[in-house]
């Protein structure tokens, strides 16, 4: 088929083309790239020109949908914790019985899976380098100022002030566990996520009452909402 | 030595013009708007049933006294904890929750405009904008539905998405005629409609291609575990998937295909011969995530975006001809 050269607006809009383009491909690329010394410095510096678009567009992302290996879920419980710090009533989070349509329960599956993807233990290894300490004690603090909304949210939702929240793993069986019996949902197979104490910083000053407070290294009881 | 020259010059022109040239035919030759006028009203009905549905509890996801209140999620991408980013959102100024339901009343009567094709030229962008801020504010609850869903309107609102199965098809016959003919699109083959049609073509392709490799860094896909591994997990299992436990061939060869598929779909969409099977293979893939893994909307928005590859011509337009 013969074709016309390219006219001036079409190199244009080719040149609008390519830039997407190269913002499309470079974050996937970058998140392939991501290994213990940090992203590939070949494509870090391709990907700066066009991080802002691709940040705004939501062009960012990895696309690791169920990779490199399907993994445990996690959820979190919030408990209402009487004047011992004992807890007198919990949710788990998400629960199908609570939240519908199916859209909505994976809303909520999905800010459980964030709040435990960006979990950083609050007792760092010695000997790290000075700057990835830095970048460990702000994402630290970024967990807690997300663990503190969630609990806030709880606080006012259920006027009760003494409220925990606990991340719990639901690890998944092997194929000879199933076979031999073991439901999927056995209470053997959720377990409870251990947490430090939280910062000192003036925002995060009031106290909340950590997971071990209620019991965090004790298997939960029951995965389901109890009333 | 001069002629060795000479003959390479002469190589690199011819490959750079035939370059261009295939360049050109691929992104320059006006195709039929019916397909992305198809996944409009598709892609327009999933953007409303997800506004609704955050709108079921808008509380918990907007404003002060959300999951992840106002302060915190500027404080996501601000730099507050050392990272900034450019997925700014008004959205985390906004603390009245009258205001926000004001906002999102608009949002989702937008988006129904879209999905109509009333002004889509306006209410497309629109609803792009929209669903940006909606992204920027709701960090941490989002998911791939999110993201398809998002580049979809990306690339309907460059292309005329109205000019089919529209208001704006229906009011261009009954008033304005070729008057308008920006807002009110005519049904007929435009390079527009080809660039949104191949954009979203080629992100499908890169969507697709890292996926792959993502499951390829992995050990599960490969010796045929993930099959089970993603059946037992509880939390996304709607329909029960774990009878595949006894058949672990089935589950290999699902685990081995699923990768495979998804690494090869970059190439072999394309040719003639294989697209119709790629085709049918990601409405398996994605009918069996949503039947099974509970993500219904997701399947179902993939199966979607999957039409792009589809031939205008399964999709007659009569009234808009006439």
């Amino acid at each position: 088929m013969p074709t016309r050269p390219l006219g001036k607006w079409q190199w244009v809009i080719s040149l609008g083309i390519l830039f997407h383009l190269v913002a499309v491909v470079l974050p996937p690329l970058a998140y392939q790239s991501d290994g213990p010394a940090g992203i590939s410095p070949v494509i870090q510096a391709a990907t700066t020109p066009v991080r802002p678009y691709g940040e705004f567009l939501h062009l960012n992302r990895g696309y690791a949908f169920f990779a490199p290996d399907p993994g445990p879920s996690h959820l979190f419980q919030i408990a209402r914790l009487d004047e011992e710090n004992f807890p007198f009533e919990e949710w788990m989070y998400p629960s199908l019985d609570h939240q519908w349509p199916r859209l909505a329960y994976h809303r909520h599956f999905m800010l459980a899976e964030y709040l435990n993807r960006i979990h950083r233990p609050v007792d760092l290894p010695e000997g790290l380098d000075p700057s990835i300490i830095v970048d460990l004690k702000a994402e630290r603090r970024r967990y807690e100022y997300v663990r503190r909304s969630m609990i806030e949210k709880m606080r006012k939702e259920l006027s009760h002030d003494n409220i925990a929240l606990r991340r719990i793993e639901h690890a998944l069986l092997l194929p000879q566990d199933y076979s031999s019996g073991i439901p999927i949902n056995d209470r053997r197979t959720y377990q409870v996520l251990g947490d430090g104490p939280v910062f000192s910083e003036p925002a995060l000053s009031e106290e909340v009452p950590t997971p071990q407070d209620a019991g965090a290294n004790e298997t939960i009881t029951d995965p389901k909402v109890p009333s | 030595m001069k002629s060795v020259v000479g003959s390479s010059f002469g190589l690199a022109r011819q490959w750079l013009t035939e370059s261009a040239e295939a360049w050109s035919r691929f992104w320059f030759t006006p195709c039929s708007p019916r397909v992305i006028s198809v996944l409009r009203i598709l892609a327009g009905a999933m953007l409303v049933y997800s506004h609704l549905v955050w709108a079921m509890d808008l509380g918990s996801f907007l404003g002060p006294d959300a999951w992840i209140d106002n302060d915190t999620a500027k404080s996501l991408h601000d730099g507050s904890f050392g990272f900034s980013d450019a997925a700014r959102s008004y959205l985390w100024n906004i603390d009245s929750m009258g205001l926000l339901w004001a906002h999102h009343v608009v949002a989702i009567l937008i988006a129904i405009a879209f999905t109509l094709g009333f002004l889509t030229r306006l209410s497309g962008p629109l609803s792009l904008f929209l669903q940006l801020m909606l992204l920027h504010r709701l960090t941490g609850m989002l998911f791939g539905l999110d993201q398809i869903l998002t580049y979809c309107l990306m690339y309907l609102s460059i292309g005329p998405s109205g000019a089919c199965y529209s208001v704006d098809a229906w009011l261009r016959r009954r008033l304005t005629g070729d008057r308008l003919a920006w807002l009110f699109p005519a049904d007929r083959p435009s390079v527009s409609a080809n660039v949104a049609t191949r954009l979203l073509q080629i992100h499908l392709c890169v969507i697709y291609f890292f996926g792959g490799i993502a499951k390829a860094r992995g050990t599960t896909w490969w010796d045929g575990s993930a099959m089970w591994l993603s059946a037992a997990n509880y939390e996304y299992q709607s329909v029960p998937l774990t009878w595949i436990v006894d058949y672990p061939r089935l589950g290999a060869l699902l685990s081995n295909a699923t990768m495979l598929w998804e690494l090869s779909y970059v190439a072999l969409i394309w040719p003639r011969l294989t697209r119709p099977v790629f085709l049918v293979i990601a409405v398996m893939v994605h009918a069996g995530i949503g039947i099974f893994l509970g993500m219904i909307t997701f399947g179902t928005m993939m199966i979607i975006a999957n039409l792009i590859f589809v031939s205008p011509k399964l999709f007659s337009c009569q009234s808009c001809e006439a």
